[in-house]
C-alpha cells in the first residue's frame, strides 16, 4: 500500500497555510509561558521585583539554581529513583492495562460486562486515603521500598476505558476472528495481530503512564520516609511546599522565621519547575513516533 | 461472506456455552481470565479493599477506638456540606464549571486533533503537537504566578497595555469577580487541550486508511471525509470521555481553583468550588470523617449521573454506551 | 521463544511485583526505636548523628533514635493519616494548626502522669503557666518547646532604605502606625518600586487588637478577666481597625489592587507579630529592623506555637518521656541533634556560638525552634549574643492571659466552624488589603458570619467556658 501517492485526505494549499497560522499562534500561547518560567529562573531577584517576569531577563543570575541544586547527591539520587520507577511502571502498567482492556472488549469473554463495571466502579468510589494507607502499610507492608513507588498505580480505570474504546474503534473484530479460526490462541492473537494495530493507542497510554510516574510525588510522600527513596518530584515539592506554607500561613511563618529567611525566592520556584519538567518534555517526541497512520490491516490481510 | 459465517459460528458457540457449568465457563474463558488477573488483583488490593473506609463517613473519629469501633453518628458528617450560607454558590460553581469543561473538552481537543491530522507538513504537525503539550507540565502553582504576571495591578501585562497603550484606567483584576469565569475557562482549555488532543489524534491515526481511500474514490472532498469518516470514527471516544467526565461532575480541579485566585477573597463567589470549600472547612480540624463524607457525596452523585447518562446513550445508540 | 513464554514471563513479573512487598521486616532488637517526626529537610549524615545520640544516652536510656523530617504538608496531613491508621510512631511536632484536632481525637497520649514520673526536668524548664496553656480538660497532650512564651505586634522595616532617606530615627520613635504616615509619604514619592506598607494578613490592625481567639470567630478581649466570649468581627474595635487600614490604602500606602502573594521585599514596612530578635532572624536576605508597638502577652496560642507530642501508638511512652526529659535538660544532647558533630558539621566560634560547615551533610539549625529547649542550644554566627538573655527577660514581663488552660471541645459545632472558616477565607485578606470600603466590607463580613452560624459558636464556647471556670 503506497501512502501519499493516492493523495487521499489532502487539503488545499490555502487551507494548509491557514491551519499552520492557527497552530503557530496556539503553539506560541503554549511556549511563551515556558519561556517565562525559564527566563525568570535565571533572573536576578531585585530586577525581578522591579520589572516582573521576563522571558529574556536583562540581569542574569544563577542564584536560584545554586539554591535548589546546592546538594548534588540527593538530587542525583532522586533522578535515578524517578527514572527507575518511571520505566518499570510504564512497561508493567501499559501491559496490564492493554491486556485488561483487550479482554473486556472480546465478545467471546463471558464476564466482560461484569469486569467492565468492576473497573469502572473504582473510578467513582474510593474509600479515602486512610484505608488505602492502612492496606499499603499494614496489609501489604510496602512502605519504604522501591515497590511502593510503582505498584499502587499499575492499573488505572480511566486508561483502561480509553484503551477499550481504542480497541473498539481501531481493531476490526473480523481480523481477530480470522486469526482464531487459524487456531491462534488469544494471547498469540493479541501479541501478533492486535498489538501492532493498536500501537497508536498503546503509545498514548504508555505516554500518559510515563507522565503519571514522572510527575508523582504522592507515593513517596505517603509511603516512604527514607530520603534515599525520594524521587525528584518529592524532592522539589518539599522545597516548594515549605515556601508556599510560609507565604500562606502566618502562624507557621511566625514560628519559623529563620526558615522563612532562607527560603528560595521567586526565581527558585521557577527553577524548580524547570528542573521537574525539563527531562520529561523529551518523552513526548519519543512517543510521537508511534502515532503513525496506516500501520493497518492490509499487512495482516495480505 | 466470511464475516457472516464467523458470526453464526460464534452465536452457536455462545449458545452452547450457556448450557455448561460455571467451572466449564471458567475453563473456556481461561485465557481472558489470565489476561485480567493482574489487573483484578491490583483493583482488589488498592481499590476494593480500602472501600471499608467509607463507613467512616458515618462515624465520629476517635483514634483510640480503632477503625471499626468508632461511634456511629448518622449523617452528621454530611451536615457541613449543606448547612452553610455558601452551599448554593459552591454547588453552582462546581456544576457550572464542570459542565462547561465537558463541552469545551469535547470540542477544542477534537478540533485540534482533526486539524493536526489534516496538515500537509508532517514535521510541522509534530512540532505543534509537542508545543501544545507543554502547558500540561506546569503545575497550577506555577501557572498561578504566571497568571499573576498577566493580571497584576501594577506590573501586569494587561494593565500595562490598557493604561500604557490605550490610556484607559487600569483594571483591578483580582478584585473583580466578573472576569474570572472567562479567565478560568480559558485557562483550563489552555492547560488541557494539548494533552487531551493526543487521545483523539491517536484515535484518528488508528482509523483504517481504506475508509478514506474508498471515500475519495466516491468523490468525497477532504472536509466531507472529516464529517463522514473521521468524526464518526472517533465519536465513541468523545462519548466515552464525556460520560466519564459526568461521573466527576462534583469533583472540581482543586489545584486550579485553589491556586489561581491567589487567595483573593473578593473572587471567592466565582471560584469557591466543592473541593476548595471542603479544604477551607477542614483545614483546622482535619476531620477525616467529614472529608470521607464529602468524597462519598461526590461519588454517589457522580455514580447516579453516570448511570442515567449511560442509560440515555444506550437508548440512542447502544454501541456507544459504557456498559 | 514462543509468545506464550514471553507473555507468561511478563505476567509472572507483574505478579512478582504484586507480591514482593508482602514479606516485610519484623523482629525487634533490644534498643527501642524512637521515631521522631518534625519539619525539616533530610540530611545525608543522619545515621551517624543518630548513632552518636544512641551511644551517648545508652547507659541511661537504651534507644535507637530515628529522625523523620517531613515538609509542612507532611506534618499536617501525614501525621493525621498515620494516627488514623494506627501506625507506630513516638514523637511528633504539633502546633495550633492540628494540636486540638489530634488531641481531641485521642491521637496523642495524655502526658500528666508521665511528666510527673519521668519529666521533672521538663516541668522545671517550662514553668507552670506555659504548660497550662495547652491543657485540654486538665490534661497536657503535648509539651511546648521552651523558647519565647509570648508575642507582641509591631513593624519590620527595611533598614537600608530607611538609612538612605534618613528616616531611621523617625521610624524608631513611633508609638502607633499613624505616626508612620509622614515616613510612608516620603517612601511613596522616592521609592516608586516599593509599596510603602503592608498589613500582613493575621498581623494587621484587626489582629493588633490581640483578641484571644478560642474558636474562630469566638474570642476574648485582650487582657479581659470577665470571661465574656464575643464574636471579634462584631466588635466596634474591629470596624475601627479595618477603617484605619482602608485609610492607608486611600492614601496610597498599600499595594493598589491588593497585596496577594507578593514577595515581602517589595514592601518597605510590614506589620508583623514579633518577639525579641525577630528582625535578626528574618534578615538573611533583606536587612529588616523591628519596632515594637503592642504590649507583650502570653495567650494560649503562644503556649501552642511549637510542641512535641507522644503518639498513642508509641510502645514505650515511659522511655520516650525519659528521652525527651534528657533532650530538654542536656545541652550536649540537643546540640548534637540540632547541629550534628563538632568539627564535622559545625565549628565553635566561642563558648556559646557556632558556625555551620557548608554542605557538611547535617544541619537542622533552621529547624532548631522545634527541638525541645532553645535555651540549651548554641547560638549561630549571626545571632545576637544576648538573644537568650533577651528572651528570658521577655518571658518574665509577659502579661499572662486569664484563660490559659481553657481549650474547648468543638465537636458539636464543627458544621458551623467549617462554614465560618470559608467566610474567613473570603474576607480576611480583603480586610488586610483595604481595597474595598471598610464599612461596607465589614458589614458583609458580619452578615455572612451570622449566616454561617457564628452565634452558635460564641454561645457554645461561652457555655463551655462557664462550665470550665466554675470548676
Amino acid at each position: 500500500m503506497a501512502k501519499g501517492s493516492l493523495r487521499i485526505n489532502e487539503i488545499s494549499n490555502a487551507a494548509n497555510v491557514l491551519l499552520n497560522v492557527i497552530f503557530i499562534l496556539l503553539s506560541f500561547l503554549c511556549i511563551y509561558p515556558i519561556l517565562l518560567v525559564i527566563g525568570t529562573s535565571f533572573a536576578e531577584e531585585t530586577y525581578l521585583n522591579v520589572v516582573g517576569y521576563k522571558a529574556f531577563p536583562k540581569v542574569i543570575s544563577l542564584d536560584a539554581y545554586k539554591y535548589v541544586l546546592s546538594n548534588a547527591k540527593p538530587i542525583t539520587n532522586a533522578y535515578i529513583v524517578t527514572i527507575i520507577t518511571t520505566l518499570t511502571g510504564t512497561v508493567l502498567s501499559t501491559l496490564m492495562i492493554a491486556l485488561y482492556a483487550y479482554a473486556i472488549v472480546q465478545q467471546g469473554f463471558k464476564y466482560r460486562r461484569f469486569f467492565t463495571f468492576f473497573i469502572f466502579f473504582t473510578m467513582l468510589f474510593n474509600g479515602g486515603i486512610v484505608p488505602w494507607y492502612i492496606v499499603c502499610t499494614q496489609v501489604l507492608k510496602i512502605q519504604n521500598t522501591l515497590i511502593a513507588l510503582v505498584w499502587p498505580y499499575l492499573i488505572n480505570a480511566w486508561y483502561v476505558m480509553v484503551m477499550k474504546t481504542f480497541y473498539n474503534t481501531t481493531v476490526p473484530s473480523a481480523i481477530i476472528e480470522a486469526a482464531k479460526i487459524d487456531g491462534a490462541s488469544e494471547l498469540k492473537t493479541f501479541f501478533r495481530i492486535v498489538f501492532p494495530i493498536a500501537i497508536p493507542g498503546l503509545a498514548t497510554i504508555a505516554l500518559f503512564m510515563t507522565l503519571r510516574y514522572w510527575n508523582d510525588w504522592y507515593l513517596p510522600f505517603m509511603l516512604t520516609s527514607d530520603p534515599k527513596l525520594s524521587n525528584i518530584q518529592m524532592y522539589l515539592k518539599r522545597i516548594l511546599n515549605n515556601l508556599q506554607e510560609l507565604l500562606n500561613s502566618s502562624s507557621a511563618a511566625m514560628q519559623a522565621g529563620s526558615m522563612l529567611a532562607v527560603v528560595p525566592r521567586e526565581g527558585a520556584r521557577m527553577a524548580i519547575c524547570a528542573l521537574a519538567v525539563g527531562p520529561i518534555v523529551l518523552a513526548y517526541p519519543f512517543f510521537q513516533r508511534f502515532f503513525v497512520k496506516g500501520l493497518t490491516i492490509g499487512s495482516v490481510k495480505g | 461472506m466470511v464475516k457472516t459465517v464467523v458470526k453464526q459460528l460464534k452465536d452457536k458457540a455462545i449458545e452452547i456455552k450457556k448450557k455448561k457449568s460455571f467451572f466449564k465457563d471458567l475453563h473456556d474463558n481461561r485465557e481472558y481470565l489470565l489476561m485480567i488477573v493482574p489487573g483484578v488483583l491490583q483493583l482488589i488490593l488498592f481499590n476494593y479493599l480500602p472501600l471499608f473506609g467509607l463507613i467512616l463517613a458515618f462515624k465520629t473519629v476517635d483514634y483510640s477506638k480503632g477503625f471499626f469501633n468508632m461511634d456511629w453518628n448518622g449523617f452528621k458528617n454530611f451536615e457541613f456540606l449543606f448547612k452553610n450560607p455558601d452551599v448554593f454558590t459552591v454547588l453552582r460553581n462546581t456544576l457550572g464549571y464542570n459542565l462547561i469543561f465537558i463541552v469545551t473538552g469535547a470540542i477544542v481537543p477534537v478540533a485540534v486533533a482533526v486539524g493536526l491530522s489534516l496538515l500537509k507538513n508532517k514535521t510541522g504537525a509534530r512540532a505543534y503537537q509537542s508545543f501544545m503539550f507543554l502547558p500540561y507540565f506546569l503545575s497550577w502553582i506555577i501557572v498561578s504566578y504566571l497568571v499573576f504576571g498577566i493580571f497584576d495591578y501594577r506590573l501586569g501585562i494587561f494593565n500595562n497595555i490598557i493604561s500604557g497603550v490605550f490610556g484607559r484606567e487600569a483594571v483591578n483584576w483580582y478584585q473583580s469577580p466578573r472576569y474570572w469565569p472567562t479567565i478560568l475557562v480559558l485557562l483550563h482549555i489552555w492547560k488541557t487541550f494539548g494533552y487531551n488532543s493526543i487521545i483523539y489524534f491517536a484515535a484518528i491515526m488508528g482509523i483504517d486508511s481504506e475508509l478514506y481511500e474508498a471515500a475519495s474514490i466516491d468523490g468525497a472532498g477532504v472536509w466531507k471525509q472529516v464529517l463522514v469518516i473521521t468524526i464518526p470514527s472517533i465519536k465513541p471516544v468523545i462519548v466515552m470521555l464525556a460520560i466519564l467526565a459526568v461521573g466527576k461532575i462534583l469533583n472540581a480541579d482543586f489545584g486550579m481553583f485553589y491556586n489561581v485566585p491567589m487567595g483573593s477573597g473578593a473572587l471567592m463567589p466565582v471560584t469557591n468550588v466543592l473541593d476548595t470549600f471542603v479544604y477551607n472547612a477542614l483545614k483546622i480540624n482535619g476531620d477525616i470523617a467529614m472529608a470521607t463524607a464529602a468524597g462519598f457525596f461526590q461519588s454517589v452523585v457522580g455514580f447516579v449521573l453516570v448511570l442515567v447518562t449511560n442509560h440515555i446513550v444506550n437508548r440512542i445508540d447502544s454501541a456507544q454506551a459504557l456498559f | 521463544m514462543s509468545f506464550k513464554r514471553v507473555v507468561s514471563v511478563l505476567l509472572f513479573a507483574a505478579m512478582v511485583i504484586t507480591f514482593a512487598g508482602c514479606g516485610g521486616k519484623t523482629g525487634s532488637e533490644k534498643p527501642y526505636q524512637i521515631d521522631w517526626y518534625f519539619v525539616g529537610d533530610p540530611q545525608l549524615d543522619v545515621k551517624e548523628v543518630q548513632d552518636k545520640v544512641n551511644e551517648y544516652v545508652k547507659d541511661e536510656i537504651n534507644i535507637s533514635l530515628e529522625l523523620h523530617p517531613l515538609d509542612w504538608s507532611g506534618i499536617r496531613e501525614k501525621i493525621n493519616i498515620m494516627a488514623a491508621g494506627g501506625e507506630k510512631f513516638d514523637i511528633t511536632f504539633t502546633d495550633l494548626n492540628n494540636y486540638h484536632a489530634l488531641a481531641a481525637k485521642n491521637a496523642f497520649l495524655p502526658l500528666g502522669r508521665l511528666l510527673d514520673q519521668h519529666g521533672r526536668g521538663i516541668k522545671e524548664a517550662l514553668g507552670e503557666h506555659f504548660l497550662e496553656g495547652s491543657r485540654i480538660k486538665g490534661e497536657n497532650y503535648a509539651i511546648p518547646v521552651n523558647k519565647e512564651k509570648g508575642h507582641h505586634y509591631g513593624i519590620l522595616y527595611q533598614a537600608d532604605i530607611a538609612e538612605k532617606h534618613g528616616l531611621t530615627e523617625q521610624i524608631e520613635s513611633i508609638k502607633s502606625l499613624e505616626d508612620l504616615y509622614p515616613v510612608l509619604e516620603i517612601i511613596k514619592e522616592k521609592e516608586p518600586d516599593l509599596y510603602p506598607f503592608q498589613s500582613v494578613k493575621g498581623c494587621d490592625d484587626t489582629y493588633m487588637l490581640d483578641f484571644e481567639i478560642v474558636a474562630y470567630p469566638a474570642a476574648f478581649y485582650a487582657d479581659s478577666k470577665d470571661g465574656k466570649v464575643v464574636n471579634f468581627v462584631d466588635t466596634p474595635e474591629f470596624l475601627e481597625a479595618a477603617k484605619k487600614i482602608r485609610e492607608r490604602y486611600e492614601k496610597g500606602y498599600l499595594a493598589q489592587g491588593g497585596s496577594l502573594n507578593q514577595s515581602s521585599s517589595k514592601f518597605f514596612i510590614r506589620s508583623y507579630a514579633l518577639k525579641p530578635g525577630k528582625d535578626v532572624e528574618m534578615s538573611a536576605k533583606t536587612n529588616w529592623k523591628q519596632v515594637d508597638l503592642t504590649k507583650p502577652r502570653m495567650q494560649f496560642r503562644d503556649t501552642m506555637g511549637a510542641m512535641l507530642a507522644i503518639s498513642k501508638t508509641s510502645e514505650k511512652p515511659e522511655l520516650v518521656m525519659k528521652f525527651l526529659n534528657k533532650a530538654y535538660t542536656d545541652p550536649y544532647l540537643i546540640n548534637l541533634i540540632v547541629y550534628g558533630i563538632e568539627g564535622k558539621h559545625y565549628t565553635k566560634i566561642d563558648e556559646n556560638k557556632v558556625k555551620m560547615v557548608e554542605n557538611s551533610g547535617y544541619d537542622y539549625s533552621t529547624a532548631r525552634w522545634q527541638f525541645c529547649n532553645v535555651f540549651n542550644q548554641y547560638l549561630l554566627e549571626n545571632d545576637d549574643p544576648k538573644k537568650n538573655d533577651n528572651l528570658i527577660e521577655y518571658n518574665e514581663r509577659l502579661a499572662v492571659s486569664e484563660y490559659l488552660g481553657f481549650n474547648p471541645d468543638t465537636t458539636s459545632i464543627k458544621t458551623q466552624m467549617g462554614a465560618c472558616l470559608n467566610v474567613q477565607a473570603e474576607f480576611e485578606q480583603q480586610i488586610a488589603d483595604g481595597v474595598e470600603d471598610a464599612e461596607v466590607l465589614v458589614k458583609k463580613y458580619r452578615e455572612k458570619l451570622r449566616l454561617a452560624g457564628a452565634d452558635d459558636i460564641v454561645n457554645e464556647i461561652q457555655r463551655q467556658y462557664n462550665e470550665w471556670a466554675g470548676k
